[in-house]
């Protein structure tokens, strides 16, 4: 790297402190009570165990027939609506990083809705299966797929206890810069892993309407999410498999 | 009678095309120098992100560690990324638009096509810059 | 392949090759059942490999399969391949672990039965991938909690352990080594089978599997599906070469192999059955067992209608003949086949409990809906590939190393062979 990167770098790095230490004292400045979101990291500092992701989804708040946080999250990360392919692909061959599920409740007959997606497991089922270690948590608990070392062999779908991982089953080109995607892999729901790290909400969580859903540092127990998952009674799906889904639902009946 | 050392002595053939075939690997020559695009942004500039030399030597490992960085790490500096590569070295004829990068003839392909190299990039990431 | 593999392997003399009084050759080129077969399987792996690459170029968008079968027919047919490739070295075990002198003559088939049918389950399973180009990265990335790592070793394993038990088997005065060997293969063979029951056994996400029970079930229907292909390849070498099989062994080898199949059966009901005591398991099971789904049918009309009660009865009503053996082995394999369907594609088909204690009433990826699968032809060549391609090998096999009992006779005609055959049957 020549010197003149290194100091252009190091300038960037500066400013961003800067600007992350101001938005982090307005913050504090600001919030009354909690913190909506921690301050961005610095771009050139890797993500560390300190902070764990989370997602808190309120099932009565959540809108029936709405699917705004699905359109959202097709939009950002280029699959369906939000990209121009996988035209040749089926129903159930297309990619579904998100679904709106309507749910039966036994109780009295009314049903439900909630958005699914990866659940970024603490002990990730698609983690611990996957030969070539393609499929990997990050420090800070988001689950991703490596699409360098993964070679297609979909033990990880087999595994996922939400079915919440899709194979891509044709040869892609419109996809989202920031958001490789391409034929032969397995992906699924990042959390928006490019948008928090640049101290962003994920996309659906932005999108929406409802307020049904909350993100944000479940390691900080002055964040919003701490602070709503202290409050109200929230759920894991599957609790019985124990694998510390990082996605909390809450709202659902007690049957 | 069979016999395994008189089995294997047959072999000698096949151990030489093996050797033939491993050597080949190291027998490709230097590329010759190539073209940055006219109407691209690196055509502009002095220099890469690295000298030139070494980004013509060195450009994928550079590469492979800064998608390590980005995609385990979550380290989004601009340096030695794909996107900034594209985006710098990408044709416009016109403006905004592109001709993808790995297209025949273009930045990526023509070096790539000498040293018949192929490039896995563009299976899952975009050869043009995005517009969304 | 076959350029590659000749000159490793010439003809050699047959003269003075003897081991325990047992003379071995290679099958003679210019035999027209030989080239007939081997042209089939080769015409099959083409076909296979062909599709195979052009599947590689489309995407998987040109199968059946989805995002919820995400492993449809070539995995059904390559874990039966697998699977069997264990259960084809019983012959191999019998003689070599158990000392029965008169399978003695049949164990080196057994075993090149064996490597093919893992080589050819392998290739299927690895020409499926999504990126089969990355081939290399499986084999130089190991993640060694997962159960996928762990067979990839095995399977390699295997292969090894097969072709050093073939070159101990085929060294004259390797007696020793043989039955070493034999017990090497005796062990990792079962090890084989664990390692494949427990890629489905470890699923705790899926409703359909029971660990402890899937294993067992898997190794007993290996002994049972394996043998089935064993004794078909067998009596094509009767019946195409004018070899001898001793009507003895024969019977034996039938009986053995219903009983087998009934075991298997039994094991498969007992995995059904502890599923329908375990309550997030009953809806799985419920499937399978009340007639009332398509994959109640594939277990009841194919693995205990077709795949237990036929070669049972066929089996076991009177001693063996060529016919009956041929028939009651392919009932065996459409049966072992039709288990592979059962609790593969019917073990993705089920509903999956998502949200747990709720069912799903409406969702646009079908959840809370049993689905279906039909394979496309990339399946069925890919699929078909494979078994080619572990007949084309065995073929080889048999062709370059001695791996079949001499000829009683020089080459009889058509209509003295079948005479023989017949008179053996008969007795």
């Amino acid at each position: 790297m020549s010197t003149k990167s290194i100091s252009h770098s190091a300038q960037l790095a500066k400013r961003r402190l800067l600007k992350a230490a101001v938005t982090g004292g307005a913050a504090l400045w600001a919030g009354q009570g909690y913190k909506l979101f921690a301050a961005a990291k610095p771009d050139e500092q890797p993500v560390t165990s300190a902070v764990r992701w989370g997602l808190l989804v309120n099932v009565s708040q959540c809108g029936d027939g709405c699917d705004d946080c699905v359109t959202a999250c097709q939009a950002e990360n280029g699959w369906g609506s939000g990209s121009s392919d996988e035209q040749q692909s089926n129903a159930l061959q297309v990619a579904q990083w998100m679904r709106k599920l309507d749910v039966h409740n036994p109780l009295d007959g009314s049903t439900f809705s909630l958005p699914l997606m990866c659940q970024h497991c603490d002990s990730a089922p698609c983690v611990d299966v996957c030969p070539t270690g393609a499929s990997f948590k990050r420090a800070d608990g988001i689950v991703l797929v490596d699409r360098h070392t993964c070679i297609g062999c979909r033990y990880c779908m087999m595994a996922c206890p939400y079915k919440a991982r899709s194979f891509v089953h044709e040869p892609l080109f419109d996809q989202r810069a920031h958001q490789p995607r391409g034929k032969g892999c397995v992906e699924s729901c990042t959390l928006c892993a490019h948008r928090v790290d640049k101290g962003k909400q994920p996309a659906c969580v932005e999108a929406c309407p409802h307020g049904a859903m909350v993100f944000g540092d479940v390691n900080d127990p002055n964040s919003e999410i701490s602070q709503q998952l202290a409050k109200v009674s929230s759920r894991e799906l599957r609790k019985n498999l124990g694998l510390n889904a990082g996605v909390r639902y809450a709202g659902i009946p007690v049957v | 009678m069979f016999d395994w050392r008189m089995q294997l002595q047959q072999a000698w053939p096949i151990v030489g095309l093996l050797l033939l075939f491993i050597g080949s690997v190291f027998a490709h020559e230097k590329a010759n120098e190539v073209e940055l695009s006219a109407s691209s942004k690196a055509a502009k500039l002095e220099a890469c992100a690295a000298p030139t030399e070494d980004m013509r030597r060195n450009h994928m490992d550079y590469l492979f560690h800064k998608r390590d960085q980005t995609m385990y790490k979550g380290i989004r500096t601009a340096d030695f990324s794909l996107r900034e590569c594209i985006d710098c070295h990408v044709s416009r004829p016109v403006a905004d638009e592109f001709v993808p990068i790995n297209a025949k003839g273009e930045f990526c392909e023509s070096c790539h096509e000498e040293v018949g190299q192929k490039i896995d990039c563009f299976s899952c990431h975009r050869s043009t810059p995005d517009e969304h | 392949m076959l350029g590659c593999v000749m000159p490793v392997f010439p003809l050699f003399s047959m003269k003075g090759f003897t081991q325990q009084r047992m003379v071995y050759q290679e099958l003679s080129d210019h035999h027209g059942a030989y080239t007939l077969a081997m042209l089939i399987c080769a015409a099959l792996t083409v076909a296979g490999g062909v599709v195979a690459y052009y599947m590689h170029h489309r995407g998987h968008v040109i199968t059946g399969m989805d995002n919820h079968i995400v492993w449809g027919l070539p995995h059904v047919v390559a874990v039966f391949l697998i699977v069997s490739a264990s259960g084809a070295l019983n012959v191999a075990s019998i003689s070599s672990v158990f000392g029965k002198n008169n399978y003695a003559p049949w164990a080196r088939l057994s075993v090149l039965l064996a490597a093919a049918l893992l080589l050819g389950g392998l290739a299927i399973i690895l020409l499926d991938l999504g990126r089969p180009d990355r081939l290399i990265v499986a084999l130089t990335h190991y993640n060694f909690k997962s159960v996928f790592t762990w067979n990839i070793l095995l399977y390699s394993g295997f292969i090894a352990v097969c072709l050093l038990y073939l070159m101990a088997l085929l060294t004259p005065n390797w007696q020793t080594h043989s039955s070493k060997a034999g017990w090497l293969a005796f062990i990792w063979r079962l090890l084989l089978t664990t390692g494949t029951g427990l890629i489905f056994g470890v699923l705790l996400a899926r409703n359909a599997y029971f660990p402890w029970l899937i294993v067992p079930a898997f190794i007993a229907a290996s002994l049972s599906f394996g043998l089935a292909l064993f004794l078909l390849v067998l009596l094509w070498v009767q019946r195409s070469t004018a070899r001898v099989v001793p009507v003895t062994v024969l019977s034996r080898l039938t009986r053995l192999n219903a009983k087998l199949a009934l075991i298997a059966l039994v094991s498969v009901l007992l995995h059904h059955g502890v599923n329908m005591l375990v309550e997030e398991n009953r809806s799985f099971a419920r499937l399978v067992l009340w007639p009332n789904s398509w994959i109640s049918v594939w277990f009841w009309l194919g693995q205990v209608l077709v795949g237990t009660a036929l070669p049972c009865w066929l089996f076991l009503k009177s001693t063996a003949n060529a016919r009956n053996t041929t028939l009651g082995a392919i009932t065996i394999v459409l049966g072992g086949l039709a288990m592979m369907v059962v609790l593969i594609i019917g073990g993705q088909a089920v509903p999956m409990p998502v949200v747990d204690g709720f069912s799903i009433v409406n969702s646009s990826f079908q959840d809370g809906t049993v689905l279906s699968y039909w394979p496309k032809l990339a399946e069925w060549l890919l699929s078909v590939g494979g078994v080619g391609l572990v007949l084309f090998l065995a073929l080889l096999g048999m062709r370059v190393l001695p791996i079949l009992p001499q000829r009683i006779k020089p080459m009889p005609n058509v209509v003295k062979r079948n005479a023989d055959v017949d008179a053996i049957s008969k007795s």
